[in-house]
C-alpha cells in the first residue's frame, strides 16, 4: 500500500475520531443533564464534520475510489438514499441505546403481576431498540445487494469481522474472569465490528481480485 | 483478466458513472472492472458484451491465454 493511500486512510480515521469525540462528549453531557438534545446536537456536528471530510476527498481517481469505498459514493442516488436511511436508523438506535445502557433505565419486567407504567416504558424502549437494530441490518443488507461487486466485496470482511468480534468477546470474558479486566463497554462492541469490517474491506479492495 | 472496457467506454464518450447506469451496477463496479481488480460474473459479462455489441472474448482476455 502506498504512503498516499495510508495517509488517506489515516485522514479518514482522524475524521471519524473527531466525529466520535463530538458524539462521545455530548453523550457524557447528556448523562449529566439528562437532555437528549445534546446527542442530536453532537450527531449534527458529527454529520457536518463527516460531510466536510467527504468533500475534502481527492478528486483524482485513486483517492476518490478509496474514500468512496469508505463513505459510500454520495453522488450515486441509490447509495446516498441507503446511507441516509441508515443514518436515521442508527440515530434512533443510538438514542435508545443511550437511554437503556448509558443511563441504565432498564427496569425488571414482571408480566405476571400486570404491567406497571415504568415497565411499559422499558418494554417500548426495548422494542424500538430491536426494531431499529433490524432496520440498520436491513439497510446494510440493501447496500450489500447494490450489485455483485458489493456482494463480493463485503461478504468476507463482514463474516470475518463477526468472527473477530466473537473471539474478542470470549477472550475478554476470560480476561475479565481471571485477570480482572474491566467490563466491556457496549459501544466498543459496535466500534470493533464496524472498524474491523471497514479495514478488511479496504484491504480487500486494494489487493484482492 | 485483462479487458478493453476503458477503451470501449472512451470510444462511446461515456463516463464511468454513465456506463454504470447503462449496466445497472455501481460506479465502483465499473472502476474495479477497468482496473482489473474484479472479474465480472458471467451474466454481467454478457450484459457488457451486448451493450458494446462485441463478443465477450473480444472484451475480456484471460491472462493465461
Amino acid at each position: 500500500m502506498s504512503m498516499r493511500a495510508l495517509r488517506l486512510i489515516g485522514t479518514f480515521f482522524l475524521i471519524i475520531a473527531i466525529a466520535a469525540g463530538v458524539v462521545g462528549f455530548t453523550v457524557a453531557r447528556t448523562e449529566d443533564t439528562g437532555n437528549p438534545i445534546w446527542i442530536i446536537t453532537g450527531l449534527v456536528i458529527a454529520a457536518i464534520i463527516l460531510t466536510f471530510g467527504y468533500n475534502l476527498r481527492p478528486k483524482d481517481e485513486e483517492g476518490r475510489e478509496l474514500m468512496d469505498m469508505i463513505f459510500g459514493d454520495m453522488t450515486d442516488p441509490v447509495q446516498r438514499a441507503i446511507i441516509f436511511r441508515l443514518t436515521v436508523a442508527s440515530l434512533i438506535h443510538g438514542l435508545v441505546l443511550g437511554r437503556l445502557v448509558f443511563r441504565d433505565e432498564v427496569g425488571a419486567i414482571n408480566i405476571m403481576d400486570g404491567i406497571a407504567q415504568d415497565e411499559t416504558g422499558t418494554m417500548i424502549m426495548v422494542i424500538i431498540f430491536t426494531l431499529s437494530l433490524f432496520w440498520c441490518v436491513y439497510e446494510c443488507w440493501r447496500f450489500y445487494n447494490i450489485d455483485e461487486f458489493w456482494r463480493n466485496m463485503s461478504v468476507g470482511p463482514i463474516a470475518a469481522s463477526g468472527v473477530t468480534l466473537f473471539v474478542m468477546t470470549i477472550l475478554w470474558g476470560i480476561a475479565r474472569d481471571y485477570l480482572g479486566a474491566p467490563e466491556i463497554n457496549v459501544g466498543v462492541i459496535y466500534a470493533v465490528f464496524w472498524l474491523t469490517a471497514m479495514f478488511l474491506m479496504i484491504i480487500k479492495k486494494r489487493w484482492a481480485r | 483478466m485483462n479487458n478493453m472496457l476503458p477503451q470501449l467506454r472512451d470510444e462511446q464518450g461515456w463516463s464511468q458513472g454513465e456506463l454504470a447506469k447503462r449496466l445497472g451496477v455501481s460506479r465502483q463496479t465499473v472502476n474495479a472492472l477497468e482496473k482489473g481488480r474484479y472479474d465480472p460474473s458471467l451474466p454481467l459479462a454478457f450484459k457488457i458484451a451486448r451493450l458494446f455489441k462485441k463478443p465477450i472474448e473480444q472484451i475480456f482476455q484471460d491472462d493465461e491465454a
